[in-house]
């Protein structure tokens, strides 16, 4: 058993084989592990001269672009088109033999419905992120570099079917985000990066303690996450259920410890903050759904009441405190705040239609968010400024940046045909039945935040002409060539929810027959 | 009255004693060398008084072995530390242990 | 004994003979011919590792003729060669091989020297590889010994500045006094027990509680010293800081995996894993040494600081796996053991890693303040990856062979009931990672002069393996099971 070799197992299904000869699946490491090729790649380019720096930065996108590119051609596209077929969508899934100790953790890389929704998502932000690379000037190679190991991290993380995997390639964005935010960034970038070093090593801490207590004393000698936990005693899933719960709100940045999100979103520069907001944040509620109901289904039951009420006060919080901002890129990261609170909603209400909704919502989000920081980079460009107040009437000047902006905010905020509707009206409708005067509340301060970025687009964009504006430019090619795919992948989610509800609804059941059984 | 292992070990406490006291009080480089081989000395009194315990022959008498080796490595550190104190007299012109330290800290100065 | 009494002395001792051979050949050559080229030494330290290792070999092929296919003993089984001494000589002769590639610049500094250096670093190998064969007080304390002399000669050797000497001095002093202690503490179980086997004390601690008590105190305390421990670590805060990077790694690895093992074969080999007063007070030695650890880390101001606070935090987390050599909650065994074996090696290297390339930028002349290290990536690109790996495997972060052996020794330690423990060993090496994620940081993030770095100031060789050592940080993850395989083979002999 313990050969030390690395062994296929049988049990692994391709999806794509289509002629007779079956070889093992590489779909999944590929999809983690490119990006990884192309860090590993990276610095053998020299960076003196710009068409050297245009090389590295086409290396980057090569390997992100694969990377995506697999994932939602190779493997997406047939899980639709097998959950079309009205079959039982089969997991991609490889396994390998890697280490026996007192425990077994093995190679096991597996995308259900959920990892492929937030696996195709985080992609195309990805994307974006190494083509809006064309406005980093200085040391490209350490930018890209780094952003090439935190899309390896997410991939990996959201692949994971072995927690010792998953604790890996958790563990592995650590340095990469900390370097990036204290490299590229405003003037107050070091205190950032430093918030973000201690809560992310923090969360790291909970989230492998909670972690380890599971596999050690449930006694099934294994990491697989798919094992069945319900062997736990009490106390010991309760610990492992509320220090997991606590490494994840500290990921997705819910009140109470949403002051070192805000402040990495401030400072960090634009495609460090979306990356952080826009993907990093997603694997908080990845995590909560993976491990926190997962593992945990009795706890996650009992305790929905805690989730709930964090979710509510968070969303009151993020939708509130958005309206006292002054900074673009804060208010902006409030709203995100209240809208992530869905999330912790939906997992609190733990249906699958909510369920289903929080995947929705967290595309829809990371979308809309990524295009928003993007654009709020462009606009401090032109003005030097980010206060809302210095700005306005910028829709005469630039009436792309500012349509590309509505249609940031219509998606964040549920407008029909865009992402972020679908995904409002699963989590509400989902978690309306069990938890009805939280959901109402919730419903409530979304209109708030609603209203705070229609606000916002307002004083931005419309009314009189600021003198200091009167030149700014509109977007410019580059700019529309790192935005526009964005809008398309929230008008796919928006448009055809369709196509991918049933691969989506698989993977939530996986979790929810747990809680239900 | 004969000496018994109770014996061996209050004298050898006593001396395991007075070498830590020297060991924690002397500056003096030698003083201090000195009281080192005082510590190394207990341990030594009680293996020899242990492996006669009650006057047998049954047991190989290890403790007198290990007592053996405890001097050897008792002596060879002596000569080391000599060597190195002549040394460190002939580059800094003392023989304060606590001088020895202060150039051994890791200074905090540099930052 | 057997018939072959002296053909199986020489078998279980024929890596140490090969070691200690070479190292008086060295010495010789030394003495006879002092205008000798430091390359001489240097090739003939690395053929007595290679035939030490061979050696290694043979003995594993002796195994299996004898009797009990388990070990070659000797001396009534005070000296047995079995797969965990096994283990631990080949580690050694690995860490002593890297250093005797990195140090190349450092001995054209002082060429009169390198022979007895390459003669010092062989005694000390031996020494190590000696510890982990012992099974009785007296081969424990003679090999000890054996390993602190070597380390205070290395020490002393490196007499380029009058600090050097001053090291050799404070460590010669403290381990002087930590071996009394250890001696005493000896002293008293022997007296208690009537036997040199430790295995006795167990039985015989019912007679006399607060004695055995006492004296396992007083083994502890000395071992703290070897181990690198709070309270006896002045020397290894002084050799890290002030010896040349490449002797200062080694002194450093081989003192406190000659601490780490005679500690397990102490414990768990033993008096026993299961004895109360043992269990109760190493884990007081780890929480501390842990703690203070970390608390060291976050203060440091220097990079070589930062190096030693983390070293110390690596021998802590041995110390408590060996607090999980017993059985798990489930039944089976926690492996402590093979957890310790893994990060033996894994933490070695790692810091073999660091200092090597720590030493590459003194070559280069640059100080060592952490603001030194400000903006290294700009001035040069490769020596700030290979710091980074070193780092970040020494400070434990994910991916590296770091934090797959944290994650070895935590889990078995919440195996063996040692929760609390655990957790404390999860926040205290988050809290010493943190310093050493930010230099890693400073030296990407932060401009630097604009001054050239001359990596030229390193030789070939010496480049060459500390990029070994830092890609092994790597692999090491990659390729986890076959050296863990290796360690669990090696803890096989530890009950």
């Amino acid at each position: 058993m313990n050969t030390g070799l690395l062994i296929a197992q049988t049990s692994t299904t391709t999806t794509t084989a289509t002629s007779g000869i079956e070889l093992p699946s590489l779909l999944l490491t590929l999809t983690v592990f490119l990006p990884f090729i192309g860090f590993i790649l990276v610095p053998f380019f020299p960076e003196r001269t710009d068409e050297q720096r245009t090389r590295v930065r086409l290396v980057a996108l090569t390997a992100s672009a694969a990377s995506f590119f697999i994932v939602t051609f190779f493997i997406m596209l047939s899980q639709i088109g097998l959950a079309e077929g009205g079959g039982q969508a089969s997991a991609n899934e490889e396994n390998y033999h890697w280490l026996a100790f007192s425990f077994i953790a093995n190679y096991h890389l597996r995308a259900d419905g959920i990892s492929l929704a937030l696996l195709v998502v985080s992609g195309i932000v990805f994307v974006c992120l190494f083509l809006h690379a064309w406005k980093v000037r200085e040391r490209v190679r350490l930018y890209v570099g780094l952003l090439l190991v935190l899309q390896t991290a997410v991939n990996g993380v959201l692949c994971s079917a072995d927690f010792v995997l998953f604790l890996i390639f958790w563990g592995m964005q650590i340095v990469p985000v900390y370097v990036l935010i204290r490299a590229y960034g405003g003037v107050g970038r070091a205190r950032a990066a430093g918030r973000y070093l201690a809560m992310s090593s923090l969360a790291f801490g909970l989230l492998l303690v909670s972690v380890l207590l599971v596999i050690v004393k449930a006694g099934q000698h294994s990491s697989d996450i798919s094992t069945d936990y319900t062997t736990l005693l009490g106390p010991v899933a309760a610990a492992g259920f509320w220090l997991s719960l606590a490494a994840f709100t500290i990921t997705l940045g819910v009140f109470p410890v949403h002051r070192w999100l805000i402040d990495v979103t401030a400072e960090a520069s634009p495609g460090v903050a979306a990356a952080v907001r826009g993907v990093l944040v997603m694997l908080g509620g990845y995590g909560l759904m993976r491990v926190t109901l997962g593992t945990f289904p009795g706890p996650s039951k009992q305790f929905s009441l805690v989730l709930v009420a964090l979710a509510v006060v968070s969303a009151a919080w993020g939708s509130l405190g958005a309206l006292a901002q002054d900074d673009a890129r804060r208010f902006i990261s409030y709203s995100s705040m209240a809208l992530l609170a869905l999330v912790m909603l939906a997992v609190g209400a733990h249906t699958s239609v909510a369920l289903q909704g929080a995947i929705f919502l967290m595309a829809a989000h990371a979308v809309a968010i990524t295009m928003l920081a993007l654009i709020t980079g462009s606009i401090e460009e032109r003005a030097r400024t980010r206060s809302i107040r210095a700005l306005g009437g910028l829709a005469t000047q630039t009436p792309r940046l500012a349509a590309l902006w509505m249609v940031a905010v219509l998606t964040a905020i549920g407008v029909p045909l865009l992402a972020g509707f679908v995904a409002e009206f699963l989590v509400f409708t989902g978690a309306f039945p069990t938890h009805r005067i939280a959901t109402l509340l919730a419903l409530a301060t979304l209109v708030v935040s609603t209203s705070g970025l229609l606000w916002m687009a307002h004083r931005i964009f419309f009314g009189p002409l600021r003198e200091a504006l009167a030149r700014a430019r509109d977007a410019t090619a580059l700019e529309l060539t790192y935005l526009l795919p964005l809008v398309a992948m929230g008008l796919l989610f928006g448009v055809r929810p369709g196509a991918v509800t049933p691969v989506i609804l698989n993977g939530v059941l996986n979790i929810t027959t747990r809680l239900s059984g | 009255m004969t000496a018994g292992p109770g014996h061996f070990a209050l004298l050898s406490s006593l001396v395991f004693g007075l070498g830590l006291f020297g060991v924690l009080t002397r500056r003096d480089a030698a003083g201090l060398l000195m009281s080192m081989l005082v510590l190394f000395t207990a341990p030594v009194i009680a293996l020899v008084g242990f492996a006669h315990e009650g006057g047998g022959s049954a047991v190989p008498p290890t403790g007198d072995a290990l007592a053996v080796f405890a001097v050897v490595a008792a002596a060879t550190e002596a000569v080391a530390g000599i060597a190195l104190l002549l040394l460190l007299w002939r580059r800094i012109g003392s023989g304060d242990a606590s001088e020895f330290d202060d150039i051994a800290a890791p200074s905090d100065a540099e930052a | 004994m057997g018939p072959g009494f002296g053909y199986v002395l020489l078998l279980a001792l024929l890596p140490q003979l090969i070691l200690a051979g070479v190292a008086l050949v060295c010495a010789l050559v030394a003495a006879l011919r002092p205008g000798e080229r430091p390359d001489l030494f240097r090739w003939l330290a690395c053929i007595g590792l290679a035939g030490a290792v061979a050696a290694c070999g043979f003995d594993v092929y002796g195994m299996r003729l004898n009797r009990n296919h388990i070990a070659l003993q000797l001396w009534n089984g005070g000296l047995s060669v079995d797969h965990f001494s096994l283990f631990v000589t080949v580690t050694v002769c690995v860490f002593a091989f890297i250093t005797c590639l990195v140090s190349d610049t450092y001995l054209r500094r002082i060429p009169s020297r390198s022979g007895g250096f390459f003669a010092l670093v062989l005694l000390a190998t031996a020494g190590v590889s000696a510890v982990a064969s012992e099974h009785e007080i007296i081969a424990l304390f003679v090999s000890l010994q054996l390993v602190l002399l070597a380390l205070v000669g290395i020490a002393a050797v490196v007499k380029t500045e009058e600090e050097s000497g001053a090291v050799a001095w404070r460590t010669l002093a403290d381990g002087a006094i930590a071996s009394a202690l250890l001696l005493y503490g000896l002293a008293v179980l022997y007296g208690i027990s009537g036997s040199d086997g430790l295995g006795a004390l167990t039985a015989a601690q019912g007679r006399a509680p607060a004695l055995s008590a006492v004296g396992i105190a007083l083994v502890l305390a000395g071992m703290t010293f070897f181990a690198g421990l709070f309270p006896l670590r002045r020397w290894l805060v002084s050799c890290v800081d002030l010896l040349q990077a490449a002797p200062a790694g080694f002194v450093v690895t081989m003192g406190t995996t000659a601490g780490a093992v005679a500690l397990l074969r102490f414990g768990p080999g033993g008096v026993g894993g299961a004895n109360a007063v043992w269990a109760w007070l190493t884990s007081v030695v780890a929480l501390i040494g842990m703690t203070h650890a970390a608390l060291r880390a976050l203060r440091a101001v220097r990079v070589r600081e930062l190096a030693a606070a983390m070293v110390s935090g690596q021998s802590a987390l041995l110390v408590l796996s060996l607090l999980a050599s017993g059985t798990g909650a489930s039944g089976a065994a926690a492996q402590g053991s093979a957890a310790f074996l893994f990060a033996l090696a894994v933490f070695g290297l790692g810091t073999l890693a660091t200092f090597a390339t720590v030493a590459m930028v003194q070559n280069a002349g640059l100080r060592d303040s952490v603001a030194g290290f400000r903006g290294l990536a700009h001035r040069s690109p490769g020596v700030a990856v290979l710091l980074s790996f070193a780092l970040a495997t020494l400070a434990g972060v994910p991916p590296l062979g770091g934090f797959i052996a944290r994650l070895f020794i935590v889990t078995s330690a919440v195996d063996a009931g040692y929760g609390w423990l655990a957790v404390v060993s999860v926040a205290a090496s988050a809290l010493a990672a943190v310093p050493a994620v930010r230099l890693i940081a400073a030296m990407y993030a932060e401009p630097g002069d604009e001054l050239p770095f001359t990596l030229a100031a390193t030789p070939r060789l010496g480049r060459m393996a500390a990029t070994f050592c830092c890609l092994s940080a790597f692999f090491l993850t990659v390729l986890a099971q076959p050296l863990l395989l290796l360690a669990r083979a090696g803890a096989g002999p530890i009950p």
